[in-house]
């Protein structure tokens, strides 16, 4: 799968990375126990600093995604695409709130935004 | 010394030979250093920039070996010194038209636009995997030290108790050493820090920077993975030759050998398979125009350019970047990342083995 992050955006480098990496998971591109490069790695692929890729994988890990091993190296976690994580329920919400919140303030309709999430899940290859 | 002439003007020669044809060798949008484009590569100024490289090349190459030849027939000599000086004017002269050709098309690039893409990528997954030859096979380096430590020993009180250590250029002894482990010991030493280089060859390419991607007018991964698997192999007998061209240079020092003058010519004729696998990987493997923008290539990505991070063209130097080893832009091989402090120490490393190798004989004498 390609990764590619745009050093002008607003967006913060490692945010960047941990949706593309998050969306490769959703699309079945990075499957569970795949090896991901090491932190030094992808910094030197993408010519970016260390830190960087270093905090992404981290939240990743936090969020139950990787699994940084000394001895295997980073993994996608066995447990993705399956087991819900304790974590995420109550963050799921939120995050779903603050969509209706905004989309609300913004007048979009509740179908347009139900319609949207359709077409995203469908793009993901219906998983 | 006729083969030795010969030799010489072979050398210098094929050096000529091997950077006339360079930009042929590199990436055809690595031009001289400068990433470039269709848009520049179509450019009238282009095509006048490689065509004076070329003959500035050409006519270098020429005057040296015209030089040579002169030196040749006034003094008919051993032209030893000759061939260094003329192989330092001939690296010095490359490096000028070289610059030339980069701060040139620095300038044509320079009119183009800023670049439009801030964007960097890379791809995932175990396919992207490089893989060198395993390491085990360099044990063949250290069965072959040991075999010598262990001949060198046994045969050590046989050994005449002054050792030539020098000899002037008639042939005739002009120094000598007093037998010791330190001395008839010194060559397997070196011998065990040149197998520890190629290790840390093999090792770099392993984890030097990818050339390849996904963007235009890069090279595939395949391709990458290949190149760099059969320069991995290419590695592993140039460094088999200098350890048996050692272990033969240690068979003369401590005179189990008689000294010949051929002593030359078998360090001459080493460097002629060295040279071959060079040019063949290099011709073979490299990372050619006719090997970028292959079918998986997309052709919408662009890239950002690290033209900035590449001093001259040559050096390159990114405190960003944890990378260690980067492929050169121009020339056959690897450099280093001169932003990372590690690639000083590597540096300071390889100049103390170079100047203990050359001091250290002096020291035990």
């Amino acid at each position: 799968m390609i990764i590619r992050l745009d050093l002008n955006s607003d967006e913060a480098l490692y945010i960047q990375l941990m949706n593309q990496i998050k969306y490769g998971v959703a699309n079945g591109h990075l499957k569970p126990d795949e090896k991901l490069p090491s932190v030094r790695g992808l910094a030197s692929e993408l010519g970016i600093n260390m830190h960087t890729v270093s905090k992404a994988y981290n939240l990743l890990k936090d969020e139950g995604i990787l699994i940084v091993n000394r001895s295997k190296g980073v993994r996608v976690s066995t447990k993705v695409l399956g087991q819900l994580n304790s974590d995420f329920e109550e963050q799921l919400e939120k995050k779903l709130k603050e969509i209706v919140y905004e989309s609300t303030v913004n007048g979009v309709s509740k179908e347009e935004v139900i319609n949207k999430m359709t077409s995203i899940f469908d793009e993901l290859g219906g998983k | 010394m006729e083969v030795l002439n010969i030799f010489n003007f072979v050398m210098l020669l094929g050096i000529g030979i091997l950077y006339i044809f360079m930009p042929n060798l590199m990436n055809k949008y690595l031009l001289f250093g400068v990433t470039v484009d269709d848009f520049i590569l179509d450019k009238a100024e282009t095509d006048d920039i490689k065509k004076n490289y070329k003959n500035r090349m050409i006519f270098l190459t020429i005057l040296v070996l015209v030089i040579y030849g002169v030196i040749y027939v006034l003094s008919e000599n051993m032209l030893v010194y000759t061939f260094i000086g003329l192989l330092t004017l001939e690296l010095i002269g490359m490096s000028y038209v070289y610059l030339l050709a980069h701060w040139s098309m620095k300038k044509v690039k320079g009119e183009v636009p800023e670049q439009e893409s801030q964007l960097v990528s890379t791809e995932l997954g175990e396919v992207t995997e490089i893989k060198v030859l395993s390491y085990y096979w360099y044990l063949v380096y250290f069965v072959i030290v040991i075999g010598i430590v262990v001949f060198t020993l046994s045969i050590y009180d046989s050994l005449p108790n002054e050792i030539a250590a020098h000899y002037d250029a008639n042939g005739n002894v002009d120094r000598y050493v007093t037998k010791s482990y330190g001395y008839v010991l010194m060559m397997p030493i070196v011998m065990v820090f040149m197998s520890l280089l190629f290790v840390g060859i093999n090792y770099s390419l392993k984890s030097a920077k990818k050339v390849s991607g996904v963007s235009r007018g890069k090279l595939s991964i395949e391709q990458e993975k290949r190149y760099r698997y059969s320069w991995s192999i290419g590695t592993f007998f140039l460094g088999l030759i200098v350890v048996l061209l050692f272990a033969v240079v240690h068979l003369f020092t401590i005179e189990v050998f008689e000294y010949t003058e051929n002593i030359f010519l078998i360090t001459m004729l080493s460097v002629i398979p060295i040279m071959a696998i060079v040019v063949v990987l290099a011709v073979k493997y490299g990372q050619s125009g006719s090997k970028v923008d292959s079918p998986e290539q997309n052709k919408e990505i662009i890239d950002k350019d690290d033209d900035e991070f590449w001093r001259l063209g040559v050096f390159y130097v990114n405190k960003k970047d944890p990378t260690l080893f980067v492929s050169k832009r121009f020339g056959v091989g690897l450099t280093l990342n001169f932003g990372n402090p590690i690639a000083w120490v590597i540096i300071a490393i390889i100049i103390l083995i170079v100047v203990a190798s050359v001091v250290l004989p002096f020291v035990l004498a």
